[in-house]
Formats: structure tokens, sequence, C-alpha cells
């Protein structure tokens, strides 16, 4: 499993928070041969499931599966697009970004704005919110009401750039890179007996509230769970909170995570000498950890952040081997473990 | 016209359902199989029949201003019960549970309006010392404001068309309703404006297979209003989204495929502030597909509300439709 | 055509890959060719009754982009614009630095990282930067060199009813520079393709001085403004309703006895034309306007959304129209009243 075509191939699917149900079925796909069992539950989140071979108890891999985007909220009388944003957005990077419009077919479109010479000497030093931008679709206003409706969605238009150093830029990193992560994990432990159910859930709508990964986990009542997001890496204007690019693994502690848990963790990556780097997080670490944590009558809770730059933009870049590293170290430690309930004590 | 004049002359500020609550079981109880009051005090109205479980929510209850202090003068301060707009509420008539009638005053050592704060106005009922306020008022009373329906020409103006529009909506289609191929659950919720808090409670216990909230939604066709496409007098507003849920692609396009098919007409709504019911429905135990029908509606948590009777109809009429045949 | 000349880098200052590819196409049919000093490139045309006017029809080859100033200790570059550009459009823009086209995108802070006051102010160009994907200065040195160009990496599309692309300004013109130069016309005809048209009409200043034209007309592609939040008479040109002639601009007022010819073979024709509302912008009419003995000029321009940025469009009819003005107009100037 080629894990840059992998990840490149899983961003440029396109869903948005609330409609996944354009990609959940290629997802379920991918996920089919590596699995038992494949469904999509009453949300739209992917349930996929190797059973064990004892009865060893249940855990949960998570990841999320959709993206933030914008949606159009209404349409001029020329046929201009008018935007909410699904998810955090920073305006401020969408003029002169291209998008597809998710209208009857998929429509290319460019965010357009005042241009400077026209706007006044106070305008041009604020910046633009998203209510004075709009999307051009270069379509008559007829033409546009007949493709595209109030409550479409509107993905970045990227594809994926390798960069220096085994990087890859492309939109919609957060998260797929980590469903990316989880199919690498079914594939090496494919051929692997392990003594407990392994489910691998691909959930919606982490990006407006993280609502789609605690309701599988109610259904799936695992026994621990490990959820895999990002974490911001560094740049030149953001240091604090960061992580580099190449740490490999990152592993958050907090009252988000079961300190016994990542002690049993950490213990296995030291002995596989797997690279990892510790992420504090003093309370809510705004993924589906903090809501799988609550789900049902509680659930043990991992977290794996892979480090990210440019979160929320059409050009997220991360590097591969830090994929790698967190597929390699979750296949170790999952192998490390005999009973669930043994590394819960 | 006069179910709706009474549903919302009713005071029921949020966790004070038990006025309204009683007027709606009066309204309910020849339609219903089973009517009972849940430990949130939300009222259930079961309509049985074979098939998927829905749950259809209208919350009951409305803003109001919960008296928290009273001074040696008779004045009474007070804390929002939901989303209580300074501005809105200044020198409005307001009305506790019990009749006792009051106005909203402010602090006038103020000398800018925009320093107004709830904080720095009292509700005057009129008592001329504390000991006579505490005579009518109890701390933790709630008052809601006065604003009587009123006709203008085919809308209707209200204190409290949120919800009750959403809660006459519920009673109309009960009345109507016949030959249904779900098991139906009717559900006036309580504590929505505080933040849905007895539809939480009511999904948990029915866990139902789908849900749909009927609530009311801003409009864009003010002057000088931000944009959304939804008008009055537009139709249906059929929800894509809001601050609480997305809402789910299967009930959404059954509701538009519902609407096309009778020529009922509808429009999409996207709500870019503020929640619905279906936000706590969607997320209950495994999660439940839900969506959301609305009635567009100006001056929002004001006591001059506005909704279109055509509108009003149209959101019968989908409900009715979309119910009585299986497009779930 | 215009899918390849866009695709070209030609940052003002590097016009070398446009050039190399308009001497290639003009080869076959100029009768002379001459590439100045700072790299213009001059082609006559001569006519079947000589030059009763020096006449000359010129689009410029060089487009906005940027330039690399610094390479920092953790391998990030620093650049400076080259050419108009507006901040705002920069972040988040893919890139393409030096002769080998290193990919490179212009980063920004996380959203979640941002004050929320942080996030009402423009961030200007000078605190941005291009992230190549290397770790530290010695891997960036090894694929970048201070003062490459770095143009935008955006690729030609359809979009609609129109062509997206980065340098539609003023690819288009040479485009059609480079289409009528293949038909023989009366008049003997200079086809100059300048540089520098960005960083202040420079190319086209020395080329005025060394041709002292009678007559030069100028092909652009010029703003169109009308979008949402612009009042109407601020629009400068509307897309779809044909080629823009220009009355006046910043840097020249158009000869009206000119303008009044183009527009009346327009009308005679039925092609679509519009004049430039306002008196914005500027192009390399200004250079002939100032430079050297009195040049009578004109300017025709493709109504171009979104100038300077990685996504101008050109409504696809626009283009038709300024071909057939151009085309029609050339065939006619030894009309033209001396």
């Amino acid at each position: 499993m080629d894990m840059t075509e992998l990840t490149g191939q899983l961003c440029m699917m396109r869903g948005v928070s609330g409609h996944e149900h354009r990609i959940s079925k290629d997802i379920a796909a991918l996920f089919a041969p590596l699995c038992d069992t494949v469904e999509i539950d009453p949300l739209g989140s992917v349930i996929a499931c190797r059973k064990g071979t004892g009865d060893g108890g249940t855990v949960m891999m998570e990841a999320h599966m959709d993206e933030i985007g914008l949606m159009v909220k209404e349409i001029d009388e020329n046929g201009f697009l008018y935007l909410t944003n699904i998810g955090g957005i920073d305006a401020r990077i969408l003029p002169a970004n291209e998008v597809v419009v998710h209208g009857k077919t998929d429509l290319p479109g460019v965010v357009g704005a005042k241009p400077p010479h026209i706007l006044g000497a106070e305008e041009r030093k604020a910046a633009l919110p998203l209510d004075k931008l709009y999307v051009d679709v270069g379509l008559s206003a007829d033409k546009v009401r007949e493709q595209i409706s109030v409550g479409d969605s509107i993905t970045f238009e990227s594809t994926p750039l390798c960069l220096a150093g085994g990087r890859l830029s492309v939109k919609s990193q957060d998260d797929r890179s980590s469903v990316g992560v989880l199919l690498s994990v079914l594939e090496q432990l494919k051929h692997v007996s392990l003594p407990f159910d392994l489910y691998a859930v691909a959930a919606v709508q982490e990006e407006v509230g993280l609502r789609g990964s605690g309701c599988a986990a109610y259904r799936i009542q695992p026994d621990f769970a490990i959820a895999i997001d990002v974490c911001h890496g560094d740049t030149p204007d953001a240091s604090e909170n960061t992580f580099p690019l190449g740490s490999g693994a990152v592993v958050t502690k907090g009252p988000n995570i079961h300190p016994v848990l990542v002690q049993a963790l950490t213990k296995v990556l030291d002995e596989h000498h797997i690279p990892y780097l510790i992420d504090i997080d003093g309370g809510d670490t705004g993924t589906d950890a903090w809501a799988i944590q609550i789900a049902g009558n509680g659930i043990p809770t991992l977290l794996f952040s892979l480090p990210l730059r440019y979160m929320h933009t059409p050009i997220e870049t991360l590097q591969i081997s830090d994929l790698n590293a967190t597929a390699q170290g979750i296949c170790r430690f999952l192998q490390s473990i005999e009973r669930v309930g043994d590394v819960l004590c | 016209m006069e179910t709706l004049r009474k549903l919302t002359a009713c005071g029921g500020g949020s966790g004070d359902e038990s006025n309204i609550r009683k007027l709606i079981a009066e309204e309910v109880e020849p339609y219903a199989d089973e009517v009972y009051t849940d430990a949130l005090g939300s009222l259930i109205v079961h309509k049985r029949g074979m098939g998927k479980k829905i749950m259809l929510a209208a919350h009951m209850d409305e803003i109001g201003l919960m008296a928290t202090f009273m001074d040696e003068n008779g004045f009474i301060r007070f804390a929002p019960v939901g989303g209580v707009d300074a501005f809105s509420t200044l020198h409005q008539r307001v009305r506790f549970s019990n009749g006792t009638i009051g106005v909203v005053g402010y602090e006038e050592s103020m000398t800018e309006m925009k320093e107004l704060k709830l904080s720095r106005m009292y509700i005057d009922i009129g008592a001329p010392s504390r000991e006579a306020a505490e005579k009518a008022v109890h701390i933790g009373d709630i008052a809601v404001f006065e604003g009587e329906l009123r006709q203008a020409g085919n809308r209707v103006v209200s204190k409290a068309l949120d919800n009750r529009i959403g809660v006459y909506v519920l009673i109309d289609v009960l009345r109507q309703i016949s030959a249904i191929p779900y098991d139906l659950y009717f559900v006036f919720t309580s504590q929505e404006e505080v933040g849905l808090r007895g539809a939480r409670g009511a999904a948990f216990d029915i866990s139902p297979d789908f849900g749909i909230a009927v609530d009311v939604t801003d409009t864009g066709d003010t002057p000088e209003c931000p944009k959304m496409a939804v008008k009055l007098g537009g139709g249906a507003a059929i929800k894509v989204k809001d601050g609480s849920v997305i809402a789910s692609p299967i009930v959404r396009s059954a509701l538009e495929k519902t609407a096309r098919k009778n020529g009922i007409p509808y429009q999409s709504e996207i709500l870019e502030r503020g929640g619905t019911d279906a936000g706590a429905i969607h997320l209950t135990r495994g999660g439940v597909p839900t969506g959301a029908v609305s009635v567009p509606c100006r001056y929002i948590h004001t006591p001059c509300e506005m909704v279109d009777i055509d509108d009003v109809n149209a959101v019968i009429k989908l409900l009715l439709a979309f119910l009585q045949k299986e497009y779930l | 055509m215009l899918k390849h000349l866009t695709n070209l880098d030609g940052v003002s200052g590097n016009e070398n890959a446009v050039r190399e590819f308009v001497l290639e196409q003009i080869a076959p049919y100029a009768d002379e060719v001459k590439v100045d000093t700072m790299g213009n490139v001059i082609a006559l045309k001569k006519g079947t009754r000589g030059g009763k006017n020096k006449t000359v029809v010129c689009a410029h080859m060089d487009e906005v982009g940027l330039i690399i100033s610094e390479i920092t200790e953790s391998g990030f570059l620093k650049f400076k614009p080259v050419g108009g550009l507006d901040d705002r459009i920069l972040l988040t823009q893919r890139v393409r630095i030096g002769e080998n086209k290193v990919p490179g995108i212009i980063g920004v802070k996380a959203v979640h990282l941002q004050e929320p006051d942080e996030r009402k102010r423009v961030i200007r160009q000078k605190n941005l930067y291009i992230d190549i994907g290397a770790s530290n200065k010695g891997e960036a040195a090894a694929l970048v060199k201070l003062g490459d160009y770095a143009a935008f990496d955006s690729d030609y599309r359809e979009i609609g009813d129109c062509i997206k692309a980065k340098a539609l300004d003023d690819r288009i013109g040479c485009m059609i520079l480079l289409e009528c130069i293949r038909h023989t016309y009366a008049q003997d005809i200079y086809f100059c393709f300048t540089v520098q048209e960005e960083t202040g009409l420079r190319g086209a200043r020395i080329l005025a001085h060394r041709l002292e034209a009678d007559v030069a007309l100028v092909l652009e592609a010029t703003t169109a403004a009308d979008i949402p939040f612009v009042a109407e008479h601020e629009q400068c040109t509307r897309q779809g309703n044909g080629a823009a002639v220009s009355v006046m601009d910043r840097g020249s007022a158009s000869d009206r006895a000119l303008v009044e010819f183009i527009t009346t073979l327009a009308d005679r024709q039925g092609i679509r034309y519009q004049y430039k509302q306002t008196g914005f912008g500027g192009n390399d009419a200004g250079a002939f306007a100032a430079t050297g003995g009195a040049c009578r000029t004109a300017a025709i321009s493709a109504p171009c959304r979104y100038i300077h940025s990685p996504v101008s469009t050109v409504r696809k009819s626009d283009i038709s129209d300024m071909r057939r003005l151009v085309r029609c107009t050339l065939e006619h100037l030894h009309e033209l009243e001396g």
C-alpha cells in the first residue's frame, strides 16, 4: 500500500460534513477487502469490523472522513453564489482559490471579491469576511439556477502536490490521511490473528462538532478506542502547540486520554523504536477522542495525531513518514494485546 | 385561528411549561392513542401505527425573564431565559404565570444606548415595596412577553410564535392525519430555548428511527438584513443546516421529494446561527437521521414575531403528505 | 494555443520561455525579426502596399509573479512581488520556482491558531513565506537560488463559459498577435511582443523610442468588475459584451479618430465591443503616448475578471469578438487618415 498514493486518493474524494454520503460507499469499498463486515450507520459513518479469534474484547480505531468546505447559501440575480462555511475556515485564504460546486453535476468555480483598485483605503486594510466573497462559476444566471441550489456543498479544488522531503500537499488531509492510516493498519494486520474484534470507523461530521464519532462509539461500545486526527505542524508564523513534520507519531496525554492505556502504548513504541512525541492537552483535544470518551458508559480513549501544516486550507501539508510511523505504532500496540481488559489495569 | 390565539396567549417560559402543556394536552386528547408527560416535562403524544418509528418535535416553551432579585422599592431584576435581546426587551410589557403584569425599564444613568444590557434593566410590576412585590412574584418566576395575536394581511403577528406555530402545526397534522404507515410520536418538547434539553431526553426514551423537528426559522427578506435564502411567503422551509444540525440527506431529500410531488411550495433553509430540537434528536444513542421543517418567521424572539399564513399551511400540507405515504 | 501560452512562465524580467515560443511561432510569417536589449520582440510584417503610417501592434509577454529574496534557516523562502499583486490573493496559492519549476506553496497559520482580531487583518506579503518541503536552509538552497522567479501554478481550464488561467493578462494579446501575423495586410505592420509591462510599461518605452511609430495599437487584458459589491459605474468592463475599446486610462488618452475608426469598423462588421468605462489601469499605450514623437494610440482589451491572480477568467465569446475586431482593424489600417 503506497501511502502517498492512498492519501492522495482519499483526499481527492469530496465530502464536507453532512455530505459524506457522496463518498461513504467509496470509503467502505476500501475497507471491505480488509474486514469481515462493513456497514454505514444511521448518521452515515462507515463502520468496518474484523472479527477476533477469541473473546478478547473489542477495540475501535477511528478517524473522521468529513472535510471542511463551503455551502451555497444564496444565488443572486446574476448567478453569483454566496457562501456559508461548513467547519472552521479563515475567509482570508479564499480569494482567488478554485472550488468545485456540487450541484446537479460538479461545476468548477473561483472565489471572487471586489478588486483592490475599487476598494477604499480603509477597506484595503481589512480582511474580506466571508459575506463579502462569492463563487463565480462562469455561467449565466439561468444556467446556474438549472444546476445549483441553495444548500449545495462546495469543496476546494486541489490536486496532490509532492513537495521536497517526502511531503504531500493537498486538501482534506484533515482527516482522510488518518483514514489512510486505518487502512494501512488493517492491511499490515491482514494475516495476523488478533484475539479481539477490531473495528475501524470513518466517522462523519467531526468538523461541525464531533457529531458522528460519539454515536458510532455508542453503537460499538468498545473496550477502548484509538482516535487518529491531525495536529498543527510547525511553520514560521506559528511555534506554540506545533510539531515538526517528520516527528513520527504524536501521542496525546491529558484528561481526554486513559492514563494506563497511554502508558502501555508508549512502552510498546519505545520497545519497537518507533519515533514519537508527546502532546499535552489540558482538556478538550478538539478531536473525536473527546466525544468518544463519554459515549455510552464511557470509553477509555487514546489519541494519535499527525503533524499537519496549513490546516483547513487547500494546501494541507504533512510528511508521509509520519503516517507510516503512526500506522506502525498502532499495529505494534494492537499486536501486544492478548486480552483488551488487561491493558486497562 | 382561535386555536393559535389560545396557544400564543398562553405563557410558557422554558422550565415553566405546565400551563401550555395542559392546553396542548386538551387539544390533542381526542386524536391520540396515548398522551403522557415525561420527566423533563415534554408532552408525548403517541399515534400508534405499524412501521418505522418517527419522532416529530415542536418545542412548546418560549423565551422569558426570570426574577432574580427584588429591591426595596419593588423593582425586580431578572436573568434571561433563552436568547433574550436587551433592545427587544426594553419597555415591553411582560406577564408572569400568575397573571402579574410588569413593564421593563432601564437604569437611566446610562448615557449611551449601546451600553444597554439586561443586567442594567428591571421589571416594574407597580409594586411600591419589596414586600408588595414578593406577594405577587417569587424569585425564580418567569415572565414572558405580552403581545396579542393580530392579523396583518395574510400574516400573523404575535408573541411566542416561536414556537407555538410549530405546536399548532403538529396539532393540526395530528387532527387531520389518517392511514399512517409509521408509528408516530408527536412530542411537544420542553426547554428548547435553553439548550434543546427536553428533546434530548424524549428522543433517548422513544429511540426513534427518524426525527423531524418543526420550528420557526429566520428570513433574509427585510431591509439590509444578512443574506439568507428564506423569504416570508416563500413556502415551507426544509432545513439544510443550522448551528445544531446538518439535516440528514435521507430525510431532507424525502421531504423535498414530497413537496415537489404534491406541488407544495418550499425553500431551502440555511440558518447560520441558532439551533433546533433536531440538533439534540440526531445525536441520540447511536444516531438518528433527522431533518426539520420550519415556518419562516421575522423578528424572532421579540413580542411581534411574524409568520405568513400560506407558509403555515404549506408546512401542514407537507407534513401530512410526508407522513401519509411512505417516503422514508 | 492559449493553453500553451498561459502555461508558460514569464514573470516580468524573465520572459525567456514566452519569447522562445513567440519567436518560433512568428518565424515563418515575419519579414524581419529583432530582439532588443531588454528582450522585446519586434517583427515586421510587410504589407502589400507598404507603409503610409508607421504602425505598431503590440502585446506584452510578461506576467505578474514573485521573486525569491531569502531562504530562512528552517528552509522556507521569503519573496517579493513582481508587478501589481494584491496581498489578499496570495494565501494558500501554489507556485513553481525557477527553471526547474520546483513546486511550493504559500503557507498561512491555521485558523485554529489565530487570535480572533488577527483574522480581520490582511496578512501583508512581507509576512508570507513559501514552503517547498525543505527541512532546513541547505535542503532549500539545493533546490532554489536567490533571485529565482516564481510563477503561479494554475492550470488552464474551462469554467462555465469562461477560460480560467494565470497570465491571461496578456497572453490573450500574444495569442491574437500570433494568429494575426499569419495573414497578409495592405499596411506594413510591426508586430511587437513586449517585456516588463507589469513593472511599469518598461519594455514598451524603449520600443516606442526605437520605432517612433505613428500609430500604436495595444492588445491587452483589462479589468472586468461586473461582480457583486461593485457599483455599475465602477465596473470598468463587463464580460460577455465584447472586446473593450479604451477611451482613456491613467497613462494615455486614446486618439479619438483612431477609436472612431475602430468602432466604425466594428459596427459595420457587426462585431460586439464595449467602451472601457473608467480611467483606471494603464497599459503599453501609455509608453507609446509618452515616448518619442506624437503617436496615436488605442487599446483593444479582453474583459478579464480576477486579473493579476492565478484564477483570472475571460469569457470565450469575448476572445472571439476581440480576435475579429483586431483582425478587421489590421486589415483596414491603410484606410486610416494620416
